[in-house]
């Protein structure tokens, strides 16, 4: 059972091995792995059922109690059962295009089914991405009955001239074509019956009986073979789509695919992102520019980063595509190399840019009102975050023309201005610009952990390992964002090919897990055995949580104090503990729990504390010590009931 | 090519409305929460009062949602408040982002303590996410004097798509001559951009 990220490569690698040696024997693999995943969930209503039927024997010689036992694990498998099988596929997001707007189109995919053999495609939807996709999505859920959609993404459409985008419908039909996507339904609809089922089971000891060991052991078992089987798709439907455009043009469609690609990314997109800062809104028109600059060629240096881009690309365990250099030589033209450097094969000629593009052949008059409607699409979906980037980098603006002007090296400033400058020069001018400011802070003040974690950040974005040194000394050193460094160096390693290094900080983060879940319990115990320390709140902090205490009617008195942790000490563990006035009847005012959580909700501290409310408080000898400590009691409303005297006590919240 | 909002109004007709009894029993129907019954005395009541007069006499208008019960932000199956902000002016349909930027400035309101008797009005609503007002109109000073209403309105998941809060822009359906109250038009009058838009 592959636990770790390693692992799991390992057994894909294993895997796909296996599957192009005798891919028969692994698509029934697959089947089998399938069967006994949707079979299981009847099997574990069966066995509950034989061990209800069994307690019911004992009844009449016993007690009823056997068989009531017995029925509630039934009942809750049933119940799961019923709640994973009613598992709902979301119809795909497009704008939908019907044969009468776009015939040429639709006579064209009429062409490539006919000779594909392939069922036909029920709805074709248009996205605003650079991509093409299918989905089936079956009418009468676990019974089938599959209505097939067809993604076409229009800057694809703006892109590509005709020939390469029929290649891109023969692979999308290949997939239909070869019932790919109906059988990785089934793999998907396994995976997604046994999450819902144990999820809907909860922490029900009776009913996850035995199941905890099958779920444990199928879903990683499962989950590697569903991703071997993805990718031997992709190579099968890129085989029968060469058998029927030719695999030049298969060959020059991949290159030409990731060149679009890469043109909108790179130079489109960052060219968008630039407008942020001169613009408050977005552009209305982007797809009709968009469709100017795909027609023009590509720059001979965009066009060289480009294809550099595309022959680094490595095969990886995240995407079930091959890569495209893998992709090319499985359709006979490999690489090859000269010196040092890897270039395309000499005899694919690959295109500049389109003479005519396929939008223009294929979708006819309708391609102006598609345009339209993505340029409005596009500008509603977006309109929200543009906006607000905007306003947020004017306001850096703001601020960095307000600062005095100095240098980065200005020995004058202290860390606090030059991190103020740092985050402002970040969102105006962009990282470069930051990252000698955000290092002269680190000077400054070595131990500044929202520097450290930026940098880190900034640093791994632009694939430099340097990030790594920063965020691991957020993780010594800065115990609330450990655990999120961890994570971003995990994610970081794992993409880049270094599993076994990224295995080293699952197994961090997992002992981390831990101590913190024992530092919480420390945190959460309140006993006279505890040490107890006055508070070192300012006054101002003090004064502000008085207000807003005040402001909730049920508090009548407020405890504030510091608990010595033994780990994490570091952190200090401040407590309040808040008495509340609740009527005796609970329906007839909020609940001890409501209170707490509205005090949670509404009062905002510098510092966090653990709240502990208390109906009524009982416990004498906590309330003496903590008298005892001079400033703990901070809030105390007027005509306050005296507390009665009694044991313990009360709720938590964090 | 028209104007998203006009879409939305093209696509429910022009006042006065006829609907089936399927359109009512069906995507139209708008049943109080049951957390709502227990509050007889609820200003949110005038929006079931009215929500015939809504659909059949309402003029469609964009508006903004300032804040709103976070559990319309994730799947779920109740039914939640929320503030929006709306103007029977028709610079704003053309002109949305220019409320969505009001609609930001407002909750930046929340929580603190203004001169103005008027702002403070509003950050001590927005403050209060308990506190109900179906008309107040937003200070002229913050709205370059367009008439911009703040009101509650009750989100119905079924009438957005996915039944998720996923944007703050929404069409709205008023009649201010007859009620304050509002209510979200239902996705199956949405055009296929804002409904793209929203899915995406």
């Amino acid at each position: 059972m592959p636990h770790s990220r390693q692992q799991y490569e390992q057994r894909i690698t294993r895997l796909e091995a296996d599957a192009r040696r005798h891919p028969a024997w692994f698509n029934l693999q697959v089947a089998l792995l399938v069967a006994l995943g949707l079979l299981a969930i009847p099997f574990a209503i069966l066995c509950s059922l034989i061990v209800f039927l069994l307690a019911c024997l004992t009844v009449v010689s016993r007690t009823a109690y056997l068989a009531i036992l017995a029925l509630q694990p039934l009942a809750a498998r049933i119940a799961a059962a019923v709640y994973a099988v009613r598992l709902q596929l979301s119809v795909p997001n497009g704008i939908e295009l019907r044969p009468d707007e776009a015939p040429r189109l639709f006579e064209l995919l009429e062409e490539l089914t006919r000779q594909l053999r392939a069922p036909r495609f029920h709805h074709v939807l248009i996205t605003d991405e650079f991509s093409a996709s299918m989905v089936q999505l079956p009418r009468l859920g676990p019974l089938g009955w599959q209505r097939n959609y067809l993604l076409i993404g229009l800057p694809m459409l703006l892109g590509m001239d005709s020939g390469h985008f029929t290649a891109v419908l023969a692979h999308e039909l290949a997939h239909l074509s070869n019932q790919h996507s109906r059988f990785s339904l089934w793999v998907e609809r396994a995976h997604q019956a046994w999450q819902r089922f144990m999820e809907h089971i909860g922490e029900n000891k009776g009913a996850r009986f035995g199941l905890n060991w099958f779920f444990n052991w199928y879903v990683p078992v499962l989950q590697p073979h569903a991703f071997v089987l993805a990718r031997l798709h992709e190579i099968d439907a890129d085989r029968f789509a060469a058998t029927l455009t030719g695999a030049r043009t298969m060959a020059e469609t991949l290159v030409a695919s990731h060149l679009g690609a890469y043109y909108l990314k790179e130079t489109f997109g960052k060219g968008l992102q630039q407008e942020v800062q001169a613009q408050a809104t977005p552009p209305r028109d982007l797809f009709h520019r968009m469709r100017t600059e795909l027609w023009q060629p590509l720059s001979a240096e965009d066009r060289a980063a480009a294809i550099a881009q595309l022959l680094d690309e490595k095969t990886n365990f995240l995407d079930p595509h091959p890569s495209t250099p893998d992709r090319l030589a499985q359709l006979g033209f490999p690489s090859t190399m000269l010196g040092e450097r890897r270039e395309l094969p000499a005899n694919l000629a690959i295109a500049d840019s389109p003479n005519e593009t396929a939008a223009t052949i294929l979708l006819g008059s309708a391609l102006e009102p598609l345009l339209a409607t993505l340029n409005e699409a596009w500008w509603l979906s977006r309109v929200d975050d543009w906006q607000s980037q905007h306003y947020t980098m004017v306001e850096a603006q703001e601020q960095l023309s307000r600062l005095p002007v100095a240098d980065a090296e200005d020995v004058s400033l202290t860390a606090a201005d030059l991190w103020i400058r740092a985050k402002a020069v970040l969102e105006v001018s962009g990282p470069d610009a930051a990252i000698p400011l955000f290092e002269c802070v680190l000077e400054a003040d070595p131990r500044h952990m929202e520097c450290r974690y930026l940098l880190g950040q900034v640093f791994l974005h632009a694939a430099n390992i340097a990030g790594i040194d920063h965020l691991r000394f957020i993780m010594e050193y800065d115990v609330d964002h450990a655990l999120d460094a961890c994570r971003i160096i995990y994610d970081y390693l794992g993409t880049h090919g270094l599993a076994a290094d990224a295995d080293r900080y699952a197994e961090w983060a997992e002992t981390r897990v831990q101590q913190l879940q024992q530092a919480q319990a420390e945190r959460q115990r309140l006993t006279t055995s505890e040490t107890f320390l006055p508070h070192d709140w300012s006054e101002d902090d003090v004064a502000s949580l008085q207000r807003q205490l005040a402001a909730i009617s049920e508090v009548s008195m407020a405890y504030l104090i510091r608990k010595t942790v033994i780990l994490f000490p570091e952190k200090p563990c401040y407590i309040l503990a808040v008495m509340l006035k609740l009527p005796w009847l609970t329906f007839a005012g909020k609940s001890e729990e409501k209170v707490g959580l509205e005090i949670c909700n509404r009062v905002k501290t510098k510092q966090d504390f653990l709240l502990f409310t208390v109906a009524q408080f009982r416990n004498r000898a906590l309330l003496t010590r903590w008298k005892q400590l001079g400033n703990a009691l901070i809030y105390q409303r007027a005509a306050a009931p005296t507390p009665p005297a009694g044991k313990e006590q009360h709720a938590v919240y964090h | 090519m028209p104007s998203t909002i006009d879409i939305c109004r093209e696509f429910l007709g022009s006042a006065p409305r006829n609907f089936t009894t399927a359109d009512w029993r069906g995507g139209l129907r708008m049943p109080p929460p049951r957390w709502l019954k227990r509050m007889r005395k609820d200003e949110l009541w005038e929006i079931y009062h009215h929500r015939k007069e809504l659909l059949q006499h309402g003029r469609v208008v964009w508006a903004c949602v300032v804040q709103a019960n976070e559990v319309l932000f994730g799947p779920g199956k109740f039914d939640a408040p929320a503030m929006a902000i709306y103007s029977p002016d028709a610079y704003f349909d053309d002109h949305l982002e220019d409320l969505l930027h009001l609609g930001t400035r407002l909750f930046a309101l929340k929580g603190t303590q203004l001169q103005d008797p008027e702002e403070q009005r509003f950050a001590e609503i927005i403050s209060n996410e308990r506190e109900r007002a179906m008309r107040l109109r937003v200070p002229d000073a913050m709205t370059d004097g367009h008439a911009v209403i703040s009101t509650s309105i009750m989100v119905h998941r079924r009438h957005l798509p996915d039944g998720i809060l996923v944007k703050r822009m929404v069409p709205l359906l008023i009649h201010p001559n007859t009620t304050p109250a509002t209510i979200i038009l239902p996705s199956r009058y949405w055009p296929p951009a804002l409904l793209y838009a929203w899915r995406r």
